[in-house]
């Protein structure tokens, strides 16, 4: 039947054409718009993720429940009308055994890195210009195995802050709120303390905005001093070789651990909720797209087979099975829908590179920058399989309409 | 051999008989022909009698073959395998050549034809004078050159049995001569049992025997 399949679609090759057409275009929309936005998602976690921990663990933090005072003071069966109900929150500033941690993340395999750090708020100021940022007091080595900040710095060098002494790297932004220039030795205050002098050794760009504002790095030992926390951390970034792994081991430790860890998922929550919502757009686009084509092969078929009726009377009575005429017509969309999804499959790939090539904008670096897309392997795969069921489901309808006429009726309604 | 036993068919909402109690017997080998007015209900007997239809009670027993009760699998691979038909329309599938027409029925359980088989298609062909149209379509042949491709595609299994309904009906006399004298051929050379329908009294008595029916009865 496959034969045959082939040689009547062959028959009818302007209309051949533009089914497979229409399903060119509904599998190359597909592969655009999902490059695009998986593009644009894997460059956003690549500038929020990279730039940051895969999974971070920070110090506890607890919200006051005031059932749980209840328990604590008066046992589970007394009845308590709270006048005014405990509230607050119980934080610890610091991480409470950083060496088992240590431990832990040398001795596990999916560890690429870890960087202990100590966050806090901060006040930099320059002369009569001042701006807070968040002080991240790390070891410069340790940062650059976490994230990418090396590929980001537009002056100096990140491991600058290795040997400590007051020095201090900042995101472009604050060096421009604060006036400052690569160099400039400007006031840092945490806190209640005095303000230190810190030497600019070097500024960011990460293309984020809220980070390049907001964000300075220094020395950890420096940040411990300025914070009056010797020997403390608050944090510890943790980059893994596979970053799919990062939510399973997250939950794990925070299992065993009375410290706060948290996947870059987790706390990026409505970032991956946006994603979600960008994907199921992108679905909806596309079904739409392949649901006009399923249509085309629906109608095409369906007068086909008005029009084939003697031949699929002269086929049945040659032998062949209903099953075997439901086959002929169920090839052909089939053969449709690979064709199309194949064809399509190619085109979409080279106008993804040929969008990659246009010049979109120049960023504040003066670099210019391109439609970032993503050729996933799994945009090909479900775009082929989209392609697959929307013209197996367009085609079975009129497949199975065919295979069950009877030759008799056929010859019957032919002769009336 | 085919038995018709006590066969009835009604048609429609009111179950119109067009067929009442028709019994008779067809010999391996015979060459018979049907005839009657139009609606007499020789087609609906010979759509019976070839499987393609079934009785509405009544018998028909083909080769063993009891068409009432014998799965449509066994049915359709015995109407592949011994019979052949030849339709007024000739039914030729418009995409093919005359050569594939005719080797369509071997595509049943043949993805791939043998050259044997491709040999027989040709040699069928050429004893119907269309070695010239092996590779026409349907469309670039006559009337006549299409009814004798269909007759080429009924052969091709070597069947037991050929059925034909008004097989000169669309051709004219020259034409519709030569279909009859292949038929008669084949009858006398193979020993192929043929049934064919016909409203042609001249074409009727080139048959060995005649069933003649009469408002769905036999005459």
């Amino acid at each position: 039947m496959l034969f045959l399949a082939k040689r009547q679609l062959l028959s009818r090759k302007t209309q051949t054409a533009l089914i497979v057409l229409g399903i060119i275009l509904g599998s190359a929309a597909y592969v655009i718009i999902s490059g695009m936005f998986l593009g644009f998602q894997n460059y956003i976690i690549n500038q929020l993720i990279n730039n940051d921990a895969n999974i971070r663990v920070s110090a506890h933090e607890e919200v006051i429940d005031p059932k749980q005072m209840q328990y604590t003071f008066f046992g589970k069966d007394s009845l308590v009308n709270w006048l005014i109900p405990p509230s607050g929150r119980r934080d610890r500033e610091h991480i409470e055994n950083p060496f088992e941690w240590t431990h832990r993340l040398r001795e596990n395999k999916h560890v690429a890195g870890f960087a202990p750090q100590l966050v806090s708020q901060a006040l930099l100021r320059k002369g009569q210009l001042s701006t807070s940022v968040t002080m991240i007091g790390t070891e410069a080595k340790a940062q650059t195995t976490v994230t990418n900040i090396n590929d980001y710095m537009v002056s100096g060098a990140f491991s600058n802050l290795k040997s400590g002494g007051n020095r201090i790297i900042i995101g472009d932004g604050v060096l421009a709120k604060i006036g400052a220039r690569m160099g400039s030795t400007i006031l840092v205050a945490v806190g209640k303390s005095e303000p230190k002098a810190f030497k600019i050794v070097g500024t960011f760009h990460l293309g984020v905005q809220e980070l390049d504002n907001t964000t300075a790095y220094a020395n950890l030992s420096d940040v411990q001093k300025i914070n009056q926390t010797p020997n403390q951390i608050s944090d510890i970034a943790i980059r893994l070789h596979d970053i799919k792994l990062a939510q399973n081991l997250a939950t794990q430790w925070s299992l065993i651990s009375h410290d706060k860890v948290q996947s870059w998922d987790q706390s990026k929550a409505n970032v991956m909720a946006v994603f979600k919502t960008q994907t199921a757009l992108r679905f909806f686009m596309t079904v739409s797209i392949l649901l006009v084509a399923s249509f085309g092969i629906y109608n095409v078929l369906s007068v086909l087979i008005n029009q084939k009726k003697k031949e699929i009377a002269i086929l049945r009575a040659m032998g062949f099975s209903p099953k075997e005429i439901r086959f002929l017509f169920l090839y052909q969309g089939l053969i449709v829908g690979i064709l199309g999804g194949t064809c399509g499959l190619i085109l979409g790939f080279f106008i993804c590179h040929f969008i990659e090539t246009i010049p979109l904008f120049k960023d504040s670096t003066g670099k210019v920058n391109h439609l970032k897309m993503s050729y996933e392997w799994s945009i090909y795969i479900s775009g082929f399989l989209l392609a697959f069921i929307s013209s197996t489901i367009a085609s079975i309808l009129p497949a199975q309409y065919a295979s069950k006429m009877t030759p008799i009726d056929i010859i019957r309604e032919s002769a009336t | 051999m085919i038995l018709v036993n006590k066969v009835c068919k009604s048609f429609g909402l009111f179950q119109q008989k067009v067929l009442h109690d028709v019994s008779f017997r067809i010999e391996d080998g015979e060459f018979v022909s049907l005839t009657g007015r139009s609606g007499s209900g020789k087609s609906t007997l010979l759509y019976i009698i070839s499987t393609l239809d079934l009785p509405t009670s009544g018998e028909i027993i083909i080769d063993q073959y009891h068409t009432s009760k014998s799965s449509s699998d066994a049915i359709h691979h015995f109407r592949n395998q011994q019979v052949g038909f030849v339709f007024q329309f000739h039914y030729l599938l418009p995409e093919l050549t005359a050569l594939e027409n005719v080797l369509m029925p071997l595509r049943k359980f043949q993805s791939v034809i043998v050259n044997e088989k491709l040999e027989l298609a040709k040699i069928l062909l050429n004893t119907f004078n269309l070695e010239e149209k092996y590779h026409r379509y349907p469309g670039q042949l006559s009337g006549g050159e299409q009814q004798r491709v269909a007759i080429a595609r009924a052969l091709i299994m070597k069947p037991k049995y050929i059925f034909a309904d008004e097989p000169t009906g669309n051709l004219d006399s020259t034409n519709g001569k030569v279909v009859m004298d292949i038929f008669r051929k084949v009858n006398r050379e193979d020993k192929t049992t043929i049934v064919f329908v016909t409203h042609d009294e001249e074409f009727a008595l080139m048959a060995d025997r005649q069933i003649k029916l009469a408002d769905g009865s036999l005459a």
